[in-house]
């Protein structure tokens, strides 16, 4: 178990992706309920000989399917339509990456949000059914994001010093990388994420 | 950490990877001891868990009794590759300088803190 990101703007992406994991359950509840009677009803009629069942099958069952297809493509997700990359592969505190991003769709990309992150991942002692146990918790420790208009280009951060530097440990982890997200309305985000190792 | 009959003492708090660490170990009070050790250990601490990462052997400062009063110079190497001192909103991570006396009954412990920087920039 997890705690959730801490900051307003990983919370509100975390709001829309609960909504998008909605979507796609429900999308799956009404595929199973469209197949149902697209089959029992469309045999049954067939096997009966009976048109209006199986018209009423085909045009419920059919509709129940396009709808769950709908949803299935609002909620599942998608990646950015653009090769992104982050020089130097691998930072060091105190120094300075870019971030190069290219296009692959001849639409463009629009409005793409750029955010550099740090996460801290934690271990902790929780009570469960009277007994304790070990949770791993995380928390966003940093994430300063940029705004890149007209489709691609290169943005640049500055590592703090100060920052963390990448581990990974036993009780104690920090995990960097580069988040690229291509806002979209009424729809999951597209998003694309590329690791990244800072140095002490 | 046990009963206080040994405190350590750095010549520096602050040092950098692969730099010696020295200082010495101060007895307190008199201890009919079996060994006296120290080692230089990295430890990750998070909110309810601390776990040394770095398996660093110990060094025998003395043997047999120790005296009111006497102080056990050491001089421990840090790695090369040294994690440097890290604090961040959940964790931390440490370097210390950890002596214990083997005694009967309850081994008596202390430790000191120091700083580790980072590497310089090439």
């Amino acid at each position: 178990m997890s705690e959730g990101p801490t900051t307003g703007a990983a919370r509100a992406r975390a709001a829309h992706e609960s909504r998008s994991r909605r979507q796609f359950v429900f999308a799956v509840v009404l595929a199973t309920i469209g197949f149902f009677v697209l089959v029992v009803f469309g045999v049954g009629g067939l096997l009966v000989g009976a048109a209006g069942v199986m018209t009423f099958a085909i045009v419920i069952g059919g509709a129940f399917l396009a709808t769950a297809w709908s949803l299935y493509r609002k909620a599942r997700p998608t990646e950015v339509p653009a090769r992104v990359r982050v020089e130097p592969a691998d930072g060091v505190r105190g120094g300075r990456v870019e971030v190069i991003v290219e296009p692959t769709a001849a639409a463009g990309l629009g409005t793409i949000e750029i955010e550099l992150i740090c996460i801290e991942r934690y271990a902790v002692r929780e009570r469960h059914d009277g007994d304790w146990v070990r949770r791993t918790r995380e928390a966003r420790e940093l994430e300063v994001r940029q705004v890149m208009e007209g489709g691609g280009g290169v943005a640049a951060f500055d590592i703090p010093a100060t920052a963390p530097y990448s581990h990974q440990g036993d009780v104690l982890s920090y995990e960097w990388r580069v988040e690229v997200t291509q806002p979209r309305r009424r729809r999951l985000d597209a998003r694309q994420v590329v690791p990244l190792w800072v140095r002490p | 950490m046990g009963a206080s009959v040994i405190r350590v003492a750095l010549d520096a708090g602050r040092h950098a990877p692969g730099e010696v660490v020295k200082g010495s170990v101060v007895v307190t009070e008199t201890v009919g001891a079996r060994s006296l050790y120290a080692a230089v250990r990295c430890v990750e601490h998070s909110p309810d868990y601390a776990v040394a990462v770095t398996d660093i052997p110990p060094v025998t400062l003395a043997e047999g009794e120790l005296a009111a009063g006497s102080g056990y110079a050491f001089a421990l190497t840090l790695p090369g590759d040294a994690l440097p001192t890290l604090r961040s909103t959940h964790g931390r991570i440490l370097w210390e300088v950890v002596a214990w006396v083997d005694k009967p009954g309850r081994d008596g412990r202390a430790r000191a803190e120091l700083e580790v920087a980072a590497p310089a920039a090439v």
